[in-house]
């Protein structure tokens, strides 16, 4: 286990170093100039050229490669072209907001799709299936910012229930959470039912009932554990989803995170931080992965790499 | 929906002539069956299911609406009547109006157009880039093989947003960005299926007959192998139409895709947000077209796997 959990860790690393590099690369061969933003169209020659120097943006390409990949192992991001903050300490204070966010909306998606489809499975009524099917599809239809405003306009505006935008409390986190979650659920619960469908009629459920097993038990311990496994792979999936939908939601809701600070490095073209940003992400989305194959393991022993 | 019968029922690449096609006698769903026969199933298939039937006519209200803009618009995409700013949905304005007074109907039927366009132009370049290299790496193998799947690997890497927020963030913003980006985040899916099909096609007995007599690899893969993947690459093809009008409306929403006064419906739903305690029907509107759209090739796509290739199910 081990030595599965160090290997699976080792590997994550090329698959950073090339993300770093593509995104380094796309960023610098790029129209646009930063240098243009922070001196503005009337600056001198001379001004734009010092600047740039500063910057280290005159050196060529495969210098300033290895200069921020070398400065990237010591966990530093560089800094931010327009306010000089540190990019790690940036993304230090945001990434708690989009945590929270990613999180919540992740248990919320699982602890509603998963018993979705059991019931769904265990009913085999055209009611459920119809259900479940339903919200599959308008999951993956929906644009979630839309559903966002809808939520917005239903209960913060409408109803008064919930606060608008901002961050901080519970109530705060609900509305952005349900945007997020919602859209999945519907997926997480066909990808059980038809999971659960297909162990339901196995021999050895068919045991456990002739045996005289409570329906709980032959459900909870025999069936639902089986239909982990294609659950997990779904998560390590929805994983990387869900981050990349914060990007949006965080703006809809007006939330502080790291998606907000994405969209907000692109208007200003804030190279080092739209950077650091997405090599988190991506270490995010990894992370994620590789938390997704530990669980396979977890789950079934039969699962040895 | 009759035009739509004739376009698929008959299409030219589907069909190859007996005599020098074994394949003829193989379809997808891995029995004997004759083509014409095949081609008509399909569409009774199709037929029989609602959720595909309700998909093709979504379709088709969007494509009639896209095409014909201009007839049914009753006014321009910038007409303006600062005076009639908010209204709401009425007889004067069947949608209402937005803060500059300008027709809200117009524009959303306006915004069909952008919207099919770049979907349209972006799932075309993405199969064509997606299959070529899906084809390459399948039939030809080797190190071109490799080299091919760890792109797809990559491209795979990202959620699809993401990676089109930054594309789009180092390509600059507008529309044909946008579909430049959308092409570049969907390639892959074609690649992969297209390259997995290719790779057992190539070991058919057909395959060998046809390279035994002397058929150069170029008329094998035109003749004998794009004919058989032209299934799975039409129904994804749809389902990723669905896909990138949804890509193409998120970043106009964020304000990267369409710029004023262009009519996105991502871009009028941005717009509207500020007002979405006064006129709830400026944002609100917009996403319900937006998903109607998507819910039409999501069902019509869903309609055709079964119809077309029951194993692409997942």
């Amino acid at each position: 286990m081990t030595a599965y959990l160090v290997k699976r860790l080792l590997l994550a690393i090329p698959v950073l170093l090339v993300t770093a590099f593509l995104v380094f690369a796309a960023l610098h061969l790029s129209p646009g100039d930063p240098v243009e933003v922070i001196v503005g169209p009337i600056a001198p020659p001379e001004v734009r050229e010092m600047v740039r120097h500063k910057l280290g943006l005159d050196k060529p390409l495969p210098v300033q490669f290895i200069l921020y990949m070398s400065h990237i192992v010591q966990g530093d991001l560089g800094q931010s072209i327009l306010n000089k903050r540190e990019v790690a300490a940036m993304i230090a204070e945001k990434l708690p907001v989009t945590v929270e966010l990613g999180l919540t909306s992740f248990a919320l998606t699982y602890l509603l799709g998963v018993p979705l489809g059991t019931i769904a499975a265990l009913k085999r009524s055209s009611f459920s299936d119809w259900f479940t099917m339903i919200m599959a599809l308008l999951g993956v239809s929906m644009p979630g910012f839309w559903l966002g405003l809808l939520l917005i306009y239903v209960f913060s505006v409408n109803l008064r229930i919930f606060p608008v935008t901002g961050h901080g409390t519970f109530s705060h986190l609900v509305l952005p959470a349900l945007a997020l979650g919602l859209p999945f659920v519907g997926r997480v619960a066909r990808v059980t039912r038809s999971t659960v469908l297909e162990i339901i009629g196995q021999d050895y459920i068919r045991t456990a009932r002739a045996k005289g097993l409570r329906e709980s038990i032959v459900v909870f311990r025999h069936a639902l554990r089986n239909a982990l496994i294609p659950i997990i792979s779904l998560m390590g999936l929805d994983f990387g989803y869900i981050l990349g939908g914060s990007v949006v939601i965080e703006h809809v809701f007006a939330r502080p995170g790291i998606g907000d600070m994405i969209l907000r490095s692109i208007y200003s073209r804030d190279f080092p931080v739209l950077q650091g940003c997405m090599f988190v992400l991506t270490g995010g989305i990894i992370l994620g992965n590789i938390l997704a194959d530990i669980a396979y393991v977890v789950v079934d022993p039969r699962i040895r790499h | 929906m009759g035009d739509w019968q004739n376009n698929n029922a008959q299409p030219a690449e589907l069909s190859c002539p007996m005599e020098n096609c074994p394949a003829a006698t193989i379809d997808w769903q891995g029995g004997i069956a004759e083509f014409s026969s095949r081609r008509s199933n399909i569409w009774r298939q199709l037929r029989r299911s609602p959720g595909a039937m309700i998909g093709l006519c979504l379709i088709v209200l969007l494509l009639s609406t896209a095409l014909f803009a201009d007839v049914i618009a009753p006014q321009g995409i910038d007409d303006q009547d600062l005076l009639k700013g908010l209204l709401p949905p009425g007889s004067e304005f069947l949608l209402g109006t937005d803060e500059f007074g300008r027709d809200m109907f117009s524009r959303i039927v306006y915004g069909a157009r952008v919207s099919l366009q770049v979907a349209i132009i972006a799932t075309t370049v993405s199969a064509l880039v997606g299959v070529s290299l899906g084809v390459v790496a399948g039939y030809f193998g080797g190190t071109l093989d490799h080299i091919i799947q760890g792109m797809i690997d990559i491209s795979w890497a990202f959620p699809t947003v993401l990676m089109a927020i930054f594309l789009v963030a180092t390509l600059g913003p507008g529309l044909v960005n946008v579909m430049i980006a959308v092409g570049l985040v969907y390639w892959g899916g074609y690649a992969r299926v297209v390259r997995g099909q290719v790779l057992s096609l190539r070991e058919w007995d057909y395959v060998t007959a046809a390279r035994a007599m002397g058929a150069s690899d170029w008329r094998i893969i035109v003749r004998h192998i794009l004919t058989n993947v032209l299934a799975p690459v039409i129904v994804m093809a749809t389902l990723m139409m669905g896909d990138a009008i949804l890509i193409e409306a998120t970043l106009s929403f964020l304000g990267m895709g369409a710029q004023p006064p262009t009519p996105s419906w991502g871009s009028i739903l941005a717009g509207g947000r500020t007002y979405l305690r006064l006129a709830p029907w400026v944002s609100l509107i917009p996403g319900l077209a937006i998903m109607l759209t998507v819910l039409g090739f999501n069902l019509l796509g869903d309609g055709l796997r079964d119809a077309l290739d029951p194993r692409l199910r997942t």
